[in-house]
C-alpha cells in the first residue's frame, strides 16, 4: 500500500486518483493497527491476555461502530478517565443527554489534544492545526448525534439476516467507508487548503468516471450482501459456511513461504531483481517514491512538512546522521536573486553528506583547473544537477572523474592530448539553471564539447525551481519562457502546491524552451553540444519515469537536437548496491562507477562524431579519429 | 428492599429486555460476556447504569462504569451487592 499504491498530489488529477489518494491515505494506518495486532499477540505469547483491538474496523458502518471498532484501548483510555467522569458530574444536574453531549464533546477534545502531546514527546512541537480540529470536531459531532439516537431509541428484536438488511448493512459500510477515507485524508493533510486543492481534481472527470465509480460502489455492495449471506452460519459452525475459509496459521504460511520463495537466489535469477527488492522494500522500511519525493524536497527545497511525516519516513530520519542535510539547508551554496537562484561557494572545504566536499575557485566540485585552455587539452563542460555533483561520494568517485580518467586512458583525444572534464553541476538544477550555466558560466573556458545531462526528475526539478521563481517574485528575463509561465495563471499570493499544480502544463514547453536556449547558445560559441538522457536508481521504481523521459526526449528533438541515452545500467543491481544509503537514492560508489561506465561507452561509440570538427585533433599526426 | 438473591434475575430482565430484544432466557448466563461480547455498547451501558441507580437507590463512580465491574451478571449483581452493603 505505502510503497506503490500512495500517490503524491502532483500525480492527482481526476475522480479516480482522488479516489486512490483518499483510500490509501485511510489504508495507510493498517500498518499502525497491524503492529498493535503484532503486540497484543506478543504479549499473549507470555501469558498476558489482552482483548482484541482494531477489529475490522474498515468494515464499520457508522461512526459509533467505528469509534468502538478502531483503538479499543485509546478509547477505553478515554471513556475511563475522560468521558465517564464528565457524564457522571452532569447528568443528575443537566440530564442525561445533555451529559452525553458535553462528556462526547469533552472526550474528542481530550482525544484531540493527546495526539498532539504525543507529537509533542516525539517531535518537541505542540501541533495544534485546523485540519486536526476539523477532524475530531466533526467525528466527535458525529458521534454526538449517532450517541442521541442510540439514547432515545429502543433496541429491534434480533431478526434472522434477510438479503434486504444485509444489502443495507453493506451499503451503510461502503458509503461509511468512502466517507472515512475522505475525513481521514484530510486529518492527514497539512491545510485545509491543501486538501481541498488536491480533493478539487475530481472536476476533470467526465460523466464516464462518475458512472465507473457508481458501478464500483454497486458492486461493492453486492459483494458485500453475499459475503454476509454466504458467512452468516459461520459463527454456528465453521462446517456451515459457504465458503469455509483456511485456518489462520494455514494461511500466514502459505503467505510466508510464498515470501521466502521468491528471494531465493534461483527464484531471483529468474524473474530479476523485481521480487527481491519488493521483498527488500518490505523489510526495510524504504520510503516509497511519494517520501523519497518529500525527502528529495529536504534536499531541493530545504523544506520538510512535518505533518506529513509517516513512519517510514520518520524512520528514515531516525537512521539518518544528524549532519546529512539538503543541499539547500548546508553551508555549500550561496544564494542569487536571479533566476539561477544559488551556486555553489568558490573555494569550499567542508563535510557535506558525510564525505570532506570541496569545490575549486570557481565554484566547481571539481579539481583546479585554469580557466583559459592549455595547449593540448581536450575540454568537456558537463553540467547536470546532484548525480553529477556527487552528494555522499569523495570527489574522486564521482562519476565525472572516474571518466575524465577512462576517457584518458582510452587515449580518446590522442596519444598527446588529454581530456578534461569541467564539472559545472550543481544538486537540483532544473533544466532552465543548466541553461543558464550554458549561456553565462562555460563560456570563458573555451571547452570542446558540452554535455547536459537530463534525467527523469528533470520535470519534478523544473516545477520545483520555477515555483520558487513565481512564489519568490523574482524577474524573468527571458520574454518567451515569462509568457509560458504567465499561460499557467500562476502569483506569487497562491501557495506552492498551487502553483506547482498549475505550472504542470506548462513544464513540457518550458524544458523545450531551455533545450532550444541550449543549442542557440552553443552554437553562438562555437561550441558542439551533447545532450544525453542518463539513467537513475529510481527510475525502475518510480511511476511515470518512462513518461517523463519520454516527453522530455520528444522535446529535445523539437528543439532540434539529438538527444543521446545511456541505458539503465542499474537494473541489474539491487537498490542498496547502488544507492548511497537507505534514507538517500543518490548513486553511491558502485553507482558512480556505473554511470561513469555507461557514458565512457557512449562517448568512445560517438568518437568520430565528437571529433570531426575538432581541428586541433586534426592537426595532430598520428590521432583520431 | 430487593432480595440478595434477586438482584441478578432483575439485572438478567433488563438485560434481556433492552439489550436483547427476541431472545429467550437461554442466552444469557451468570457469565455471559456483555461489554466484550459486543451485546451492550456505551450508550446500553449507561443505561444500564441510570437503570441500577434507579432500581437499588445507588450511585456509580465514574471508574466503575466499564468492562472491569460491569461485563457479566454476576460481575454487576456482585457490585451491587457491595454498593448496597456500604449503604448500610
Amino acid at each position: 500500500m505505502y510503497q506503490y499504491l500512495t500517490l503524491s498530489p502532483g500525480e492527482i488529477h481526476n475522480l479516480w486518483t482522488v479516489l486512490q489518494f483518499t483510500v490509501t491515505t485511510y489504508l495507510l494506518y493498517l500498518r499502525i493497527s497491524g503492529q498493535f495486532h503484532l503486540i497484543v499477540g506478543l504479549l499473549c505469547l507470555f501469558g498476558f491476555n489482552l482483548p482484541e483491538t482494531h477489529h475490522l474496523y474498515y468494515l464499520s458502518s457508522s461512526f459509533n461502530d467505528f469509534w468502538r471498532r478502531i483503538n479499543i484501548y485509546w478509547k477505553d483510555f478515554i471513556m475511563k478517565m475522560i468521558y465517564y467522569p464528565v457524564f457522571i458530574r452532569l447528568r443528575n444536574t443537566a440530564g442525561t443527554s445533555t451529559a452525553i453531549v458535553f462528556a462526547t464533546v469533552i472526550a474528542f477534545l481530550g482525544t484531540w489534544l493527546l495526539h498532539s502531546y504525543q507529537w509533542f514527546w516525539l517531535r518537541d512541537s505542540f501541533p495544534i492545526s485546523a485540519t486536526d480540529g476539523i477532524f475530531w470536531g466533526f467525528l466527535g459531532l458525529l458521534v454526538v448525534i449517532n450517541s442521541l439516537i442510540e439514547a432515545s431509541s429502543q433496541r429491534k428484536p434480533h431478526k434472522i439476516l434477510t438479503l434486504k438488511a444485509s444489502l443495507i448493512h453493506s451499503a451503510k459500510t461502503v458509503i461509511f467507508f468512502l466517507f472515512m477515507s475522505f475525513l481521514w485524508s484530510l486529518w492527514s493533510s497539512s491545510t485545509p487548503a491543501n486538501w481541498l486543492g488536491i480533493v478539487s481534481q475530481w472536476r476533470h472527470s467526465s460523466i464516464g468516471d462518475f458512472a465507473g465509480l457508481a458501478i464500483l460502489l454497486a458492486a461493492l455492495t453486492v459483494i458485500g450482501t453475499v459475503a454476509q449471506v454466504a458467512f452468516r452460519h459461520k459463527g454456528q459452525s465453521p462446517a456451515n459456511a459457504a465458503w469455509p475459509m483456511p485456518p489462520t496459521a494455514v494461511r500466514i504460511t502459505v503467505m510466508a513461504s510464498l515470501l521466502i520463495v521468491i528471494t531465493l537466489p534461483s527464484v531471483t535469477g529468474s524473474l530479476g531483481h523485481g521480487p527481491e527488492n519488493l521483498i527488500t522494500t518490505l523489510r526495510q522500511d524504504r520510503l516509497n517514491m511519494k517520501d523519497q519525493e518529500l525527502a528529495d524536497r529536504g534536499y531541493y527545497e530545504g523544506i520538510l512538512e512535518q505533518r506529513n511525516f509517516t513512519s517510514a519516513l520518520w524512520s528514515n530520519r531516525a537512521n539518518r546522521p544528524d549532519d546529512w542535510v539538503g543541499l539547500k539547508r548546508s553551508d555549500v551554496i550561496k544564494y542569487r536573486q536571479d533566476l539561477l537562484q544559488y551556486e555553489m561557494k568558490d573555494s569550499y572545504a567542508g563535510n557535506f553528506k558525510g564525505t570532506l566536499f570541496s569545490t575549486n575557485r570557481f565554484g566547481m566540485r571539481d579539481k583546479q583547473y585554469q580557466e583559459a585552455k592549455p595547449a593540448g587539452i581536450y575540454r568537456i563542460a558537463l553540467v547536470g544537477a546532484s548525480y553529477e555533483m556527487g552528494p555522499g561520494v569523495r570527489n574522486d568517485q564521482i562519476y565525472e572523474a572516474i571518466l575524465e580518467n577512462q576517457l584518458n586512458a582510452a587515449n580518446i583525444a590522442g596519444r598527446n592530448r588529454r581530456v578534461e572534464i569541467l564539472n559545472f553541476s550543481v544538486g537540483g538544477y532544473s533544466i532552465v539553471q543548466k541553461s543558464l550555466v550554458a549561456e553565462n558560466k562555460i563560456v570563458s573556458f573555451q571547452p570542446d564539447l558540452v554535455i547536459v545531462t537530463i534525467y527523469s526528475g528533470d520535470y519534478e526539478r523544473l516545477e520545483i525551481h520555477l515555483s520558487e521563481i513565481v512564489q519568490g517574485n523574482v524577474p524573468i528575463p527571458y520574454p518567451a519562457l515569462r509568457a509560458i509561465i504567465e499561460r499557467c495563471h500562476v502569483h506569487p499570493g497562491m501557495n506552492s502546491k498551487q502553483i506547482r499544480q498549475s505550472l504542470q502544463p506548462c513544464l513540457p514547453d518550458a524544458a523545450e524552451w531551455a533545450f532550444v536556449k541550449l543549442k542557440s547558445d552553443c552554437m553562438k560559441h562555437g561550441f558542439p553540444l551533447m545532450v544525453v538522457f542518463m539513467p537513475s536508481t529510481k527510475d525502475m521504481r518510480t511511476k511515470g519515469a518512462g513518461e517523463s523521459l519520454s516527453s522530455l526526449w520528444d522535446r529535445a528533438l523539437r528543439a532540434g537536437l539529438q538527444p543521446e541515452r545511456v541505458d539503465n545500467i542499474f537494473a541489474n543491481y539491487k537498490m542498496e548496491e547502488v544507492e548511497i544509503a537507505p534514507w538517500d537514492s543518490h548513486p553511491g560508489v558502485l553507482g558512480h562507477r556505473l554511470l561513469a561506465d555507461g557514458l565512457c561507452r557512449l562517448l568512445l561509440n560517438k568518437k568520430t562524431e565528437m571529433f570531426e570538427n575538432d581541428h586541433e585533433s586534426a592537426s595532430r599526426q598520428g590521432d583520431p579519429p | 428492599m430487593t432480595g440478595d438473591s434477586q438482584i441478578p434475575e432483575i439485572i438478567s430482565k433488563f438485560v434481556l429486555e433492552k439489550f436483547l430484544p427476541g431472545e429467550g432466557p437461554e442466552a444469557l448466563n451468570d457469565k455471559t460476556p456483555l461489554i466484550s461480547g459486543g451485546i451492550m455498547n456505551l450508550i446500553d451501558t449507561i443505561k444500564l447504569v441510570a437503570f441500577l441507580e434507579g432500581t437499588f437507590q445507588i450511585q456509580f463512580k465514574s471508574f466503575e462504569i466499564g468492562v472491569d465491574y460491569l461485563n457479566d451478571i454476576a460481575s454487576i449483581a456482585e457490585m451491587v451487592r457491595r454498593k448496597i452493603n456500604e449503604k448500610g
